[in-house]
């Protein structure tokens, strides 16, 4: 999968469950309350409401930033990659690169 | 109830403690003030932040005097419907970053708008402008009154006299120290937050006999049975599934565009410190969320033990009235402390936001030549100015500017978002969809508000005073409007669009990071077409009478 493709993906799979974990009033709502049932003496809903929404979502920015910040890499990489690759045909050809996306390569190359 | 019941006994405590922690605002500030050499320092702190201050920044821009005073009150009247309606705010600067703090810190852009201006040009970006400084001020005229009414009440100080002089103490530190001073002060402000909060909660659990009061964010469940008998539906949703679906579409959406946030971001000293803030501020600011969850219980379960019902007034204390209740006097001083950095962490940061699209977005607009020194002496006048401004708006503040600071995050998710995420993710919006999105949702959000034309009003009571109503209409009509638009315009216009669309292709592939445009990634129609579909049965929902 290329560089792209992840970002888009990760992208909606990570926001879909920063969602999930801070509206669980959505779930409560769907699941049904029951006060009797408890986590620490505090009811399932509002435990899992009150955990979620500062814990959960804690720990999933951590797995979010050291996911995005290894794509962030894997991007670098594939810009270096076609750098290296453009200019290897350049030599090879004996030829300048022309045209808009030339000029872009090599101001990425700065 | 009187004030006495929550005034400190020993005002010069008060008085003594405030002295003493504006005084170390003021130092910090004149320390940083000698570090501004330019616009990027005023701003953007010369974008030199590391992420654990700027986390810290950030969370306390994002408290407010209400995290100590407002929230524990709405616990007691609305009970769980207000957790989670405060619960799902953390979002914010994690999708904020996400979706796109990390592209606009690529740009290095100062504010929204100024991306807004890169993006769409002049004139959307004086539109960008005009909805947020409203956001802004409405959000900074509030913090200015809560202040001065903390000074008021808890103090026993006169209120005008208390508007005037905190208003001009806090404007003079923050524009001392522009942004640099601004941040080291909003960090060393969180700090003082949290002791204030969660260090008193815990002598209080403690005091009412709490077995788990050594972890205050979690330990209070043994009050649950107590405090399901005196009030049996503190734990019910009381409200339909569209009131909680209305949370993500005008908190969520909202708040992820506030520019103050966004500002804070681009602070950063790289893109991978920007992102790294964001498990920091989860941390800090889930701390504090959950140690007002427990500090609202307790207080419901406090007032419901002696059998006292609170006037709205009085509920608004309850911060006060419990730790004066369990705690010393010397504590409470200590609390209101507290209360005054949650409310100056948040004026820096909107003050700053304010002066940087007055002082940069917009005098740069008008006056794209000038030298770095007129730059920096234009940034001083509006932090100044704005200051002032605020302050002479909430000596006598129009009626709709301090509506509920709820209502203004579902003007940013009508008005704001949409052009913004939408800009950042796809070639395929322009500027005739962002204006016309923005404009068009921005006027609906207002006129079917209660406060223009009452009779129109969709919804009534909360969900029609917070903007929850409305925010199921607007919201849904911004994105959709601004995908369709730009979508026909694309076809209508011809040349200038495809000359708008090539120019979209390399800004906003080259925002993520792409050294080559390939002007075939984030161009497809077929997503945004998808995403007007989702956000249809939503509008529909929205018309339905509540």
């Amino acid at each position: 999968m290329s560089a792209y493709q992840k970002e888009i993906r990760s992208t909606v799979g990570f926001g879909i469950v920063y969602v999930l974990l801070g509206h669980t009033g959505l779930w409560a709502v769907m699941l049904g309350t029951d006060n009797s049932i408890r986590i620490l003496g505090l009811p399932i809903h509002y435990f899992i409401a009150i955990t979620l929404g500062s814990l959960g979502v804690l720990l999933w920015s951590m797995v979010w930033c050291r996911y995005a910040n290894q794509l962030e890499d894997e991007i670098e990489a594939e810009n270096a990659n076609l750098f290296g690759s453009a200019e290897a045909d350049r030599e090879g050809s004996g030829r300048q690169g022309v045209g808009p996306d030339a000029l872009v390569l090599a101001e990425g190359a700065k | 109830m009187t004030p006495a019941d929550w005034q400190i006994q020993n005002i010069w405590l008060g008085l003594g403690i405030t002295f003493a922690v504006f005084s170390l605002y003021y130092a910090v500030a004149l320390f940083n003030n000698k570090k501004t050499a330019n616009a990027t320092d005023l701003y953007l702190a010369g974008r030199s932040i590391g992420p654990v201050v700027n986390s810290l920044a950030a969370s306390s821009t994002w408290m407010s005097v209400a995290t100590f005073l407002g929230v524990v009150a709405l616990i007691q009247q609305l009970h769980l419907p207000f957790v989670y309606m405060w619960v799902q705010l953390i979002l914010s600067v994690p999708l904020l970053v996400m979706l796109y703090g990390a592209s606009l810190y690529r740009m290095e852009v100062f504010t929204s708008v100024h991306f807004v201006q890169t993006r769409y040009g002049r004139n959307t970006a004086f539109l960008a402008a005009g909805w947020m400084l409203l956001i802004m001020l409405m959000y900074m005229v509030g913090q200015f009154i809560g202040i001065a009414k903390v000074f008021e009440v808890l103090l026993g100080l006169p209120y005008t006299p208390s508007l005037i002089l905190s208003a001009l103490v806090i404007t003079g530190y923050i524009t001392i120290g522009g942004m640099k001073g601004a941040t080291y002060n909003d960090a060393i402000q969180m700090v003082i937050m949290m002791i204030a909060l969660l260090v008193p909660l815990a002598a209080i659990l403690k005091a009412m006999g709490v077995p788990g009061f050594w972890f205050p964010p979690l330990g209070y469940g043994s009050l649950t049975d107590t405090l399901l008998e005196r009030i049996p539906t503190f734990f019910d949703l009381k409200f339909e599934a569209r009131f909680y679906l209305a949370l993500f579409v005008a908190l969520t959406i909202g708040t992820l565009g506030l520019p103050q946030l966004a500002q804070r971001v681009l602070t950063s000293e790289s893109i991978k410190s920007a992102r790294r803030v964001v498990p920091w501020f989860c941390l800090w600011v889930g701390l504090m969320f959950l140690g007002t969850y427990a500090l609202g219980f307790a207080g419901v379960y406090h007032f419901a033990l002696i059998g006292q019902e609170l006037t709205p007034e009085a509920a608004d204390k309850t911060t006060l009235l419990l730790n004066l209740a369990y705690n010393p006097d010397w504590v409470s001083a200590f609390v209101i402390a507290g209360v005054l950095a949650a409310g100056v962490s948040t004026i820096a940061g909107l003050m700053i936001g304010v002066a940087t699209v007055v002082g940069h977005d917009i005098v740069g607009v008008l006056r794209p030549h000038l030298s770095e020194k007129k730059q920096l002496r234009y940034g001083y006048f509006a932090l100044a100015g704005t200051g002032v401004v605020s302050l002479l708006v909430s000596l006598d503040p129009p009626a709709f500017l301090i509506t509920s600071i709820f209502w203004a995050f579902g003007m940013c998710a009508t008005a704001i978002t949409p052009m913004v995420v939408l800009g950042v993710w796809s070639t395929r919006i322009n500027v005739w969809g962002a204006f016309t999105g923005s404009l068009v949702s921005g006027a609906i959000y207002i006129l079917l508000s209660p406060y223009v034309f009452p009779d129109f009003s969709v919804g009534a009571g909360l969900v029609a005073k917070l903007g929850f109503a409305t925010s199921l209409i607007s919201v849904p009509a911004g994105f959709i409007l601004t995908i369709l638009v730009s979508l026909v315009a694309e076809r209508m216009k011809g040349e200038i669009a495809a000359q708008e669309r090539g120019r979209a292709q390399e800004l906003v592939e080259g925002m993520h990071g792409w050294a080559q445009v390939t002007r075939r990634r984030y161009d497809s129609s077929t997503w945004l077409l998808i995403l007007a579909a989702m956000w249809a049965p939503i509008l529909l929902w929205g018309l339905v009478p509540w």
